[in-house]
């Protein structure tokens, strides 16, 4: 390759990049104040990510926590293969799924839990009546398994055969639960 | 008529049915209402869940919230570390990975210089008085209620570390520059933590184990400053 296959980059967006490539080798060495910029730039992403997974916004700033804490343990396995915010959505998917598992027993049970047999969680006469439930409220009402598939496959693209391996569900019923979680969104937000 | 399935509904609606499945389920689509006002109704949830914002983030208090929170937590998992080192043993002390160093190092100089094999020597027996030198070190036993003392107090805690420092200081054409170097390296990764051990307690004065934890550090680095003194 020649170099004149790098397209200039504007100054500007190639400082911010190097300076936060610079953070990012600092807080890899342990430097915590650099760390501290690492996480001002991608909590808000990792907040997002929590809180449409767990559907609450007290658990999901715990999970930021637990994320950024386990980002600053793992930071020297960083190897810049993929982008900070990839690395730190994935670690983040990972801390977020190991705390459905150990907090709610039943969270990530899809394989026992037959998709006709919802509880009609959420999606009540009442709610329907008050129909205009913004998305995410909508989201955050859905059953845990149905909405930790959803958020991976419909919002950040995730393959069922990813969530399989994930999670531990069979692709089959991460597929199913999908098309559970989208009709209980349909139902909820009325239409 | 037999309507489509589930499954083609809602292939069709994120694109992921199969060509053929697709001309099949559309041809059917163009005969069937209801299947047709479903899946409509399924893209648009499709175009619904592609196009929302995030949910909205944190205000600005809540992220430095957040991140007081995150470096507690850090700093607490270093002093964990610190404190669940084994009182006589040089080697960790601070972060993982960092004593070693230390103990690889004396180990070579007291292969290189016999003068310095008291250095080895007191990884395994702590309080052991570096041969010839004269019986300044004082025992361990002695000297804890000293240590306790100080390590509640910052200024008791700086006059000893400049004493030990001073004494040091003289002694270092004796330790040889290798030790030297990682003797110094070794004591700015406890300043470190000693550093980020008081700004935490700023920040949190009556934090119990935060104190308990920064006087640990204390005598820590008296610790080692104590057996450099007796290793020189
Ligand atoms: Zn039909």
């Amino acid at each position: 390759m020649t170099s004149g296959a790098n397209a200039p980059r504007s100054t500007a967006a190639a400082d911010g990049a190097s300076m936060m490539g610079d953070a990012v080798r600092l807080a890899q060495a342990g430097d915590l104040r650099a760390f501290e910029s690492v996480y001002r730039a991608h909590v808000t992403a990792v907040y997002a990510l929590c809180r449409r997974m767990v559907g609450d916004d007290s658990e999901a700033r715990d999970l930021v926590q637990d994320i950024f804490v386990r980002a600053w343990e793992k930071f020297a396995s960083f190897r810049g293969e993929s982008s900070l915010a990839t690395w730190l959505h994935r670690l983040g998917v990972n801390v977020i799924l190991e705390h459905l598992r150990t907090s709610r027993r039943d969270a990530l049970r899809f394989a026992d839990d037959p998709v006709d047999d919802v509880p009609a969680h959420g999606a009540s006469a009442a709610e329907r009546i008050d129909a205009r439930l913004d998305l995410d409220a909508a989201i955050a009402r859905l059953p845990s398994g149905a909405r930790i598939v959803l958020v991976l496959h419909d919002l950040h693209g995730y393959s069922h055969d990813e969530i399989a391996r994930l999670t531990g569900i069979a692709p089959g019923t991460s597929r199913a639960q999908l098309w559970r979680a989208r009709r209980h969104l349909m139902r909820m937000l009325d239409r | 008529m037999t309507h489509i399935t589930e499954d083609e509904r809602q292939g069709l609606a994120d694109g992921t049915l199969d060509a053929d499945g697709t001309a099949a389920a559309v041809a059917h689509l163009a005969q069937c209402d209801a299947c047709a006002a479903d899946v409509t109704q399924l893209r648009t949830l499709m175009h619904q869940l592609h196009d929302s914002p995030p949910p909205s983030s944190p205000n600005d208090s809540a992220i430095e919230e957040l991140w007081t929170t995150i470096r507690a937590r850090i700093e607490a998992r270093k002093v964990v570390e610190l404190s669940a080192a084994p009182p006589t043993h040089v080697a960790a002390v601070t972060r993982s990975g960092h004593w070693h160093v230390w103990r690889v190092a004396a180990a070579v100089v007291a292969v290189a210089a016999a003068g310095v094999v008291a250095i080895v020597q007191f990884h395994s027996r702590p309080v052991t008085t570096a041969a010839g030198s004269p019986a300044s070190a004082s025992p361990a036993a002695s000297a804890q209620p000293a240590l306790l003392q100080a390590s509640d107090s910052s200024r008791a805690y700086q006059q000893q570390v400049q004493q030990l420092l001073d004494e040091i200081e003289m002694q270092r054409a004796m330790l040889g520059p290798t030790t030297t170097a990682v003797a110094d390296s070794d004591l700015s990764a406890i300043d470190q933590a000693i550093a980020e051990l008081r700004a935490a307690l700023l920040r949190d004065p009556n934090n119990a184990a935060l104190r308990q934890l920064l006087a640990t550090s204390y005598q820590q680095k008296l610790d080692l400053l104590k057996r450099l003194n007796n290793a020189s």
